[in-house]
């Protein structure tokens, strides 16, 4: 498949030609994301690395902006789920947290990317406006395990806790900070992410 | 068969050993240098280590007899007698390593005319009578005066408690030492003054003991930090006193002993007492720097990443419980941000970058990389996250540097050539090797330019993972060990681990270049400052795209320069003021917030990585 090997060109010549063809696009979209699902599982084994991910994360955009006058024509589509990624105050690092947006996005997740050194409250905000299935924190730095727990504790008072899962992620997590911070769910590993929540969407 | 983690620090070796073997046959397994005169009979009591962390076997008769109830109670432990019962922690004490772990002291010399922040000044005082009533403090400062010119106001406490008699006993006469415009030491006349330089370090200390007057060196030595044994960066130490309020007191004495310590060592070397040391002057990163005036750092490694104090900073040394001369002083250099410490300001003030006229880029690689950019009398700095793979550490088989580890590798057809640290038999490999590795295999075309392993008949895989075998199991009988050894390799996380901390170094330098507007061709000089800069190979760095590709003729690898520029403000108050004046010249950048951060270190990930040149 084009997009595994991550030939730009000819993805977009192929999904271009096959969508001029009157080809179903919600099947090329299909398609497309079981590459990324290749791609996400050689990044996982260690074949491919941070450049590969983000080419293909490219590549999977370019094809969704050929396909999406084809979408449009055979209704709204809906995203598979909607989800909320943030690194919290005290942390900018935010590498790990757009390899998980890339990745949800070419899922059919809704990503909304409230950046680095977020303010907790502006998550509570953000969970508001958006309701979302799932809330990612994304933290690189052990120092700011903290803010999670007090993302967490805000969201528990606004009583929106209910409504979504709580993933956190990042090199440094643990199950210990996942239980420190009260979350459902941790990983080390975006594929890993990704995963759980395309599981929690297919009620697994 | 089942496998036990076994750690041991602080020289950072780890790796799985089966179980039901005792911690002398795992320390020797994993290459760690314990003394075992008696071979493991627990009759020669010289492999003693501490359990920091983990279960083991409880202490034997033999034990009892040989260990005081205070050594057992902390831990100590005979190596020999001893069995891991589940993951350990140990540390190992210097006595009972057979090789020196080589820590580096030696630094470029910089030839500065001393001008010392103490001065000595021989007074001989009109003895008191019954017609001249001075107090003998004031006959002191007045007398001083009188015969040098010199106005001090205040005589330390310690000095003065001691005063009294020592004018008597000294008929009168002594030698003031005098800084400011205090008097902190009065000894007989003439008195040598001594001073220390220290650079402490995340992994390593390296102390100097210098003759205030003359400028001269007179000792040298590096030992590692003890703090290392509660997280071997900054970030997991800073981590480490979050949890619990005693633990910022604990590390403070830890590095406290390890300084009173060096001062002996230091001292017996160079056949000096360590009442002689008037001054000393500390540079470190900024965390280093807090934990040993015992600081608040958590705001250290949050954003904004703020230090508590920037500026230079003069302590009573006794204050710290540093033993040296009472009245003595502690001099802090200036540090510039979170991440970048007065071990960069010293590092700049020795290499006289901000001196030179063209485009200079100086770096000091380590846990954390400073580097910075002079151009057009400016300076910009920035502190790269490269992360303790230079160290050996998440590298399968790395190690830090210590004896057996290799430190040179060429691939010569199929065949491996390498170098290890004392010529022992290859236990690992430390950060100059892994990085002549990661470049040979480029070279070799089994790594391409992503970083992915292709093959060749030395790669194999073991579960889902790649490796590539630089000694075999074989290779490593032929060292005559008796017991079968895993072969040494470099995995595929490896060369991983490796991108992101090479990519971070080389995204900080495209970084600055961006923000000064400058190209790789257009630099002049490249500084490489540390213990580890001085190690690697220029040419395998600048094949993997770790340094940028010029010619081999611009790079100057320094050695220990923050340790040289402690050296200098030690020595020179001039220097004092410069190094003051270079830290509030510094721009500091933060390397995340630069514009399109992610795809620069991205693209910098690449091996053989060349932006422009």
């Amino acid at each position: 498949m084009a997009l595994v090997e991550l030939e730009r060109d000819r993805v977009a010549e192929e999904v271009k030609s096959r969508a001029e063809t009157g080809e179903s696009p919600i099947q090329i979209l299909e398609e497309c994301r079981r590459g990324m699902t290749i791609v996400g599982e050689r990044f996982q084994k260690g074949d491919y690395f941070l450049a590969e991910l983000m080419l293909s994360g490219e590549i999977f955009k370019g094809a969704m902006a050929i396909l999406e006058p084809y979408l449009a024509k055979v209704g709204p589509s809906k995203p598979l789920g909607k989800v909320v990624l943030a690194t919290l105050q005290g942390d900018i690092h935010d590498l790990g947290k757009n390899i998980v947006a890339i990745m949800l996005k070419a899922q059919g997740f809704e990503v909304h990317d409230l950046g680095v050194d977020v303010a907790p409250g502006l998550v509570v905000e953000k969970v508001r406006e958006t309701a979302p299935d799932f809330v990612g924190f994304s933290v690189l730095i052990t120092t700011a395990f903290d803010s999670m727990k007090q993302a967490a504790a805000m969201l528990r008072e606004a009583g929106l806790r209910e409504q979504f899962k709580l993933m956190i992620g990042g090199g440094v997590t643990t199950t210990v900070v996942k239980d420190h911070v009260g979350a459902d769910f941790q990983t080390t590993d975006a594929t890993e992410g990704v995963a759980y929540c395309l599981d929690v969407m297919r009620g697994g | 068969m089942k496998l036990q983690k076994i750690d041991f620090e602080p020289i950072g070796r780890r790796g799985e050993c089966p179980a039901g073997q005792s911690l002398l046959e795992a320390a020797h397994q994993l290459g760690v240098e314990l003394v075992s005169l008696c071979g493991g009979k627990g009759t020669c009591h010289r492999c003693k280590v501490q359990v920091l962390a983990g279960r083991v076997s409880p202490p034997t008769e033999n034990e009892k007899g040989t260990l005081s109830p205070q050594e057992l109670k902390n831990g100590y432990r005979l190596a020999c007698e001893t069995y891991p019962l589940g993951d350990c922690k140990l540390s190992v004490p210097p006595e009972s390593l057979t090789a020196p772990q080589r820590t580096q002291v030696e630094g470029l010399e910089v030839a500065v005319s001393p001008e010392p922040p103490v001065r000595a000044y021989h007074f001989e005082l009109p003895p008191p009578s019954i017609e001249d009533m001075r107090a003998d403090a004031k006959r002191v400062l007045e007398t001083l005066y009188q015969q040098h010119r010199v106005r001090c106001c205040t005589i330390d406490l310690e000095v003065l408690r001691s005063l009294s008699p020592q004018l008597r006993s000294g008929n009168w006469q002594a030698q003031a030492s005098i800084r400011g415009d205090e008097i902190i030491a009065i000894r007989p006349w003439p008195s040598r003054q001594l001073g220390l330089a220290v650079d402490v370090g995340t992994t390593k200390i390296a102390g100097y003991l210098l003759d205030l007057d003359s400028g001269q060196t007179l000792a040298a030595q590096g030992i590692m930090n003890p703090q290392i044994a509660s997280g071997e960066d900054v970030i997991s130490r800073i981590t480490y006193i979050g949890k619990s309020s005693s633990a910022a007191a604990r590390l403070q004495r830890l590095v406290i002993k390890a300084l009173n310590q060096l001062v002996v060592d230091l001292c017996a070397e160079a056949e000096a007492k360590t009442k002689e040391i008037l001054e000393i002057v500390v540079v470190g990163n900024t965390a280093m720097h807090h934990l040993l005036l015992r600081l608040p750092v958590a705001q250290l490694a949050l954003s904004p990443f703020l230090p508590a104090v920037s500026k230079a900073l003069d302590i009573k040394a006794r204050d710290l419980g540093l033993r040296i001369a009472p009245g003595a002083y502690v001099h802090l250099l200036p540090n510039i941000a979170g991440f970048v410490g007065a071990d960069h300001v010293a590092m700049l003030l020795a290499t006289e970058v901000w001196q030179t006229g063209g485009v200079t880029l100086a770096l000091d690689i380590g846990t954390n990389t400073e580097v910075a950019l002079v151009s057009d009398g400016e300076i910009a700095s920035v502190s790269c996250a490269s992360g303790p793979a230079f160290e050996g550490a998440h590298i399968k088989d790395g190690m830090r540097a210590a004896p057996g580890a290799i430190e040179r590798l060429r691939l010569v057809d199929d065949a491996i050539e390498y170098q290890t640290i004392g010529g022992a038999p290859p236990v690992g490999l430390c950060g100059s090797g892994i990085l002549d590795a990661i470049s040979q295999l480029h070279l070799a075309g089994v790594l391409d330019a992503s970083g992915r392993m292709g093959d060749h008949p030395r790669v194999r895989t073991v579960g889902e993972q790649r490796e590539f075998v630089l000694v075999s199991e074989e290779e490593r009988e032929g060292w005559g060990e008796q017991e079968k050894r895993p072969a040494i390799t470099i995995t595929q996380n490896d060369v991983r681990e490796l991108q992101l901390a090479k990519g971070a170094i080389r995204s900080g330098i495209q970084v600055l270049l961006d923000a000064a507007g400058h190209a790789v061709p257009e630099i002049e000089q490249v500084i490489i400052a540390g213990a580890f800069g001085s190690y690697i190979d220029v040419d395998s760095a600048i094949t993997i795209g770790m340094l940028p590709r010029l010619p081999l003729c611009r790079f100057r690898q320094v050695g220990n320069a923050a340790g040289m520029g402690a050296k200098l403000a030690l020595i020179s108050q001039r220097q004092r003021v410069e190094a003051q004046r270079i830290a509030n010249r510094v721009r500091y950048i933060e390397l995340t917030t630069a514009p399109n951060f992610t795809q620069t270190f991205i693209n910098a990930t690449y091996i053989g990585y060349h932006e422009s040149g």
